[in-house]
């Protein structure tokens, strides 16, 4: 069963395309990475998830239903861009938020002292959210998010402005839900975090869909390539797209630089050396990383280097 | 609980926790208890004093009578309308004062002072007045004869004696009524009357012109008559003569009635009026401040992944006539008790002026007002805070929308004063920003039902095309920040 289903849809804003006919499904549990560069339309595709815009043509299932409030619990939120009313209470924020999605007051309150446990925020319980520090501030969005234990958590940008320390207290939460049986989806632009979480990714590039799957299935977009310590020229072994030697290494070795041809393994290589007779003392596969992998399908649009944002 | 009402609570608690409401919600009252005590502490008390010289010893005695007689005067005058206002008729011989406030003539001044004047009549309230009513307080005397102050030279001619009034005349002088303002100085020299020879005034800066009027009137008179008399006028003839007084006949209404009525009708459906934009202003600013506040801290996406535009929207209005209605209630609840605290406000002031709200449709038609009033321009103040991303930004429109609400209303208010029916409240009454502050005002004096009805059914589509163009902004504008919206996107994204 998907959690989230969108067929066909676009956003239009004044004659701009936020979104362009973007289809994709996201099975229930695991995490899932929403990747693209700024402005390649992911806030505008989750605003439309959680029916704060509503698109301009295009269906959006979540949860089996059409957007909505209705069953509002089941969907977290932690927005891009957050904030707090600063005059109120951490304790109170998280109340409020719970509250607002339907929470009974007792339950709305035991759950969010829960988590304002969880997050070491008890000691500021109390506490005015003006007077907290930044990442403390985040803490308390992210209790909000998770108040009333979401079946279908979405993040935009999770990890933007957080020191390495919250950044890690984050990613154990992420992982945590997962394990409870939550659907994570997250949009970031900073491929580190989704080689780290994803089960699997979709990536999106001036509002369409580029590549949806696995990890491997995204490397695999890209041709592997091979360190080779060789006495003999590997360019002719099966699989090798292009060969370029290095500095002699001694004694007749010699290092080489070896991309192979779309699809062929780095196992299928080795084996030939080893059926031929083919001499190495140095033989290392380099994996495409999602960086490499999204500047390859993005065109060269880099990440933070997407179109301005409506 | 549903999310609105989640929203209006949370709205008005924000508002309500802010300095600047507690200091709004007590400054009216302190502000007008203090111009209140201020004025009363400012004001010079009553009366001033002169001092006569009469060295022919004729005169000082006539302008002295006279002084006494217009003392009378006013002093029975007072006591009318304190019967009047007390409904105390008083039986005693001299008591004239029972038939109301009146120009009192001679002879009723004479026969008040033969039944023992002011001392009588007070014994005579004493037996009367009902428990309610306070005691009479006679006022103070406009002119007071006093003997020459200390250092003011009375025998040594006018200009010694002139030369010595400036000092007494720079600080208050004793009198029997406590200390007051020297106003004037009269010498009459011996020879008063004689061809060339001149009574002297000298005032205390601008003169007093009651007083020196009446100097002037006396001495001519008394001059006159001596005249007369070495004409060889029959002084008898001559006295009959001088006794004859118009006969004038003068009534006032008393309080609560004719054009005091109207005004006393309009006043409290005005202070309503006006406080409901008071109120609006203010809170309709702390409900802008704390969306510009919501934009800028970046929690409306937050916010609206949980509720939709429209609850919020709704919550919103919904806290911030609350807090309005906290605010008026409260400011009249101060009012009230003031004025029970102050005696004989109830009966001069407020007890008339409830009267013009005393009908149950008045009563309704004025709660409808009040509160159709606050949701149109709160939703102005809401849109405005809708398409903008700093107070500066939303500066820009409520200058102009503060002006556009504000100086029609001024112009209403004197309008009303002078003629609930006149053309100027009359038309506004017909324009939906307006009419709550037009119709209010008018209802304490008597408004046509169909004009009630009308303006009130235009009042009411007025706000339901505002909510369904606020919400087509508020939808749209809501989470884009950071864009210049001139008045074609403004009308497109009301059109959307």
């Amino acid at each position: 069963m998907s959690v989230l289903a969108l067929d066909g849809v676009t956003k239009r804003f004044d004659g701009f395309t936020a979104v362009d006919n973007l289809s994709f499904e996201v099975p229930e549990g695991g995490i899932f990475g929403f990747l693209g560069a700024n402005g390649a339309g992911k806030t505008t595709t989750l605003r439309m998830v959680l029916d704060i815009l509503r698109p301009t043509s295009g269906t959006l299932e979540v949860l089996g239903r059409t957007p909505g409030r209705r069953g509002g619990g089941e969907i977290g939120f932690l927005p891009e861009e957050r904030g707090l009313y600063r005059q109120m209470t951490v304790i109170e924020t998280v109340i409020y938020f719970g509250r607002l999605k339907g929470m009974e007051p007792a339950a709305a309150r035991a759950a969010a002292q829960s988590l304002i446990e969880r997050f070491g925020l008890a000691p500021f319980s109390g506490r005015k959210v003006e007077q907290l520090s930044k990442g403390m501030a985040q803490k308390v969005q992210l209790a909000s998010a998770l108040v009333t234990a979401p079946r279908l958590l979405i993040l935009d940008e999770p990890f933007a402005g957080l020191d390495p320390v919250n950044q890690s207290v984050l990613e154990e939460v992420i992982l945590d839900l997962e394990k409870t049986g939550s659907t994570v989806i997250f949009s970031t632009h900073v491929m580190q975090h989704a080689e780290r979480l994803c089960d699997r990714l979709l990536l999106i590039a001036r509002g369409r869909k580029v590549f949806q799957g696995s990890q491997e299935e995204a490397r695999a977009q890209l041709p592997a390539r091979l360190s080779l310590t060789a006495r003999a020229d590997p360019s002719r072994l099966p699989g090798v797209e292009r060969a370029e030697s290095g500095v002699a290494a001694g004694d007749g070795w010699t290092d080489w630089a070896i991309t192979l041809t779309p699809g062929a393994s780095p196992g299928s290589v080795l084996e030939a050396c080893t059926s031929t007779g083919f001499a190495l003392r140095r033989f290392e596969t380099h994996r495409a990383s999602l960086h490499e992998v999204f500047l390859h399908l993005a065109g060269g649009e880099g990440p933070g280097e997407g179109e301005a944002r409506p | 609980m549903n999310a609105m009402l989640l929203v209006a609570i949370r709205e008005f608690r924000q508002i309500c926790a802010t300095r600047s409401f507690w200091i709004t919600l007590f400054l009216l009252p302190v502000a007008i208890v203090l111009s209140q005590a201020s004025a009363r502490l400012l004001q010079p008390p009553p009366g001033v004093a002169v001092v006569i010289v009469d060295d022919s010893g004729r005169y000082a005695p006539i302008l002295q009578s006279r002084i006494a007689l217009d003392r009378d005067r006013q002093v029975l005058s007072e006591l009318g309308a304190y019967a009047q206002k007390w409904k105390i008729t008083p039986t005693g011989a001299g008591a004239v004062w029972g038939r109301g406030p009146r120009l009192f003539s001679p002879p009723e001044i004479a026969a008040f002072e033969a039944a023992g004047g002011l001392a009588a009549a007070q014994a005579e309230i004493a037996r009367l007045k009902p428990a309610a009513a306070s005691d009479f307080h006679p006022p103070g005397p406009f002119f007071i004869p006093i003997a020459p102050p200390p250092g003011v030279v009375a025998d040594r001619g006018p200009e010694a004696f002139g030369a010595s009034l400036a000092p007494a005349m720079k600080k208050d002088v004793a009198t029997p009524s406590g200390p007051r303002q020297l106003a004037l100085g009269v010498y009459i020299p011996a020879n008063f009357g004689a061809p060339g020879v001149a009574a002297r005034l000298w005032s205390n800066g601008r003169p007093n012109g009651p007083l020196v009027e009446l100097v002037r009137q006396e001495l001519s008179g008394a001059l006159r008559l001596q005249a007369l008399r070495a004409s060889g006028v029959d002084m008898a003839a001559m006295a009959r003569i001088q006794a004859i007084n118009a006969p004038v006949s003068l009534s006032a209404t008393p309080a609560g009635s004719g054009r005091e009525r109207m005004m006393l009708r309009s006043a409290l459906p005005l202070a309503l009026a006006y406080l409901l934009l008071l109120s609006l202003m203010m809170s309709g600013s702390w409900m802008l401040q704390g969306l510009i506040e919501e934009r800028s801290n970046k929690l409306l996406e937050s916010v609206l992944a949980c509720i939709t535009p429209d609850e919020l929207l709704y919550g919103k209005l919904a806290g911030v006539v609350a807090v309005g209605l906290v605010m008026i209630t409260a400011w009249i609840g101060f009012a009230v008790i003031a004025a029970f605290s102050v005696q004989g406000v109830v009966a001069d002031f407020l007890r008339p002026a409830l009267a013009s709200i005393a009908s149950p449709w008045i009563v309704v038609a004025l709660a409808y007002y009040f509160l159709a009033g606050y949701l149109a321009i709160s939703m102005m103040f809401l849109a405005v805070g809708a398409v903008s991303d700093s107070l500066r930004d939303a500066q820009a429109y409520l200058t102009p929308m503060i002006l556009v609400l504000t100086i029609p209303f001024v112009a209403i208010a004197t309008s009303v004063l002078q003629n609930p029916d006149g053309p100027l409240p009359r038309i506004m009454s017909w324009i939906p920003i307006y009419a709550p502050f037009a119709m209010m005002a008018r209802l304490g004096s008597g408004v046509a039902a169909y004009e009630v009805i009308g303006s009130g059914l235009g009042l009411a589509a007025f706000i339901a095309l505002e909510f369904v163009l606020l919400s087509r902004i508020f939808r749209s504008s809501l989470l884009r920040a950071g864009q210049t919206l001139g008045l074609k996107t403004l009308f497109r994204r009301a059109a959307a």
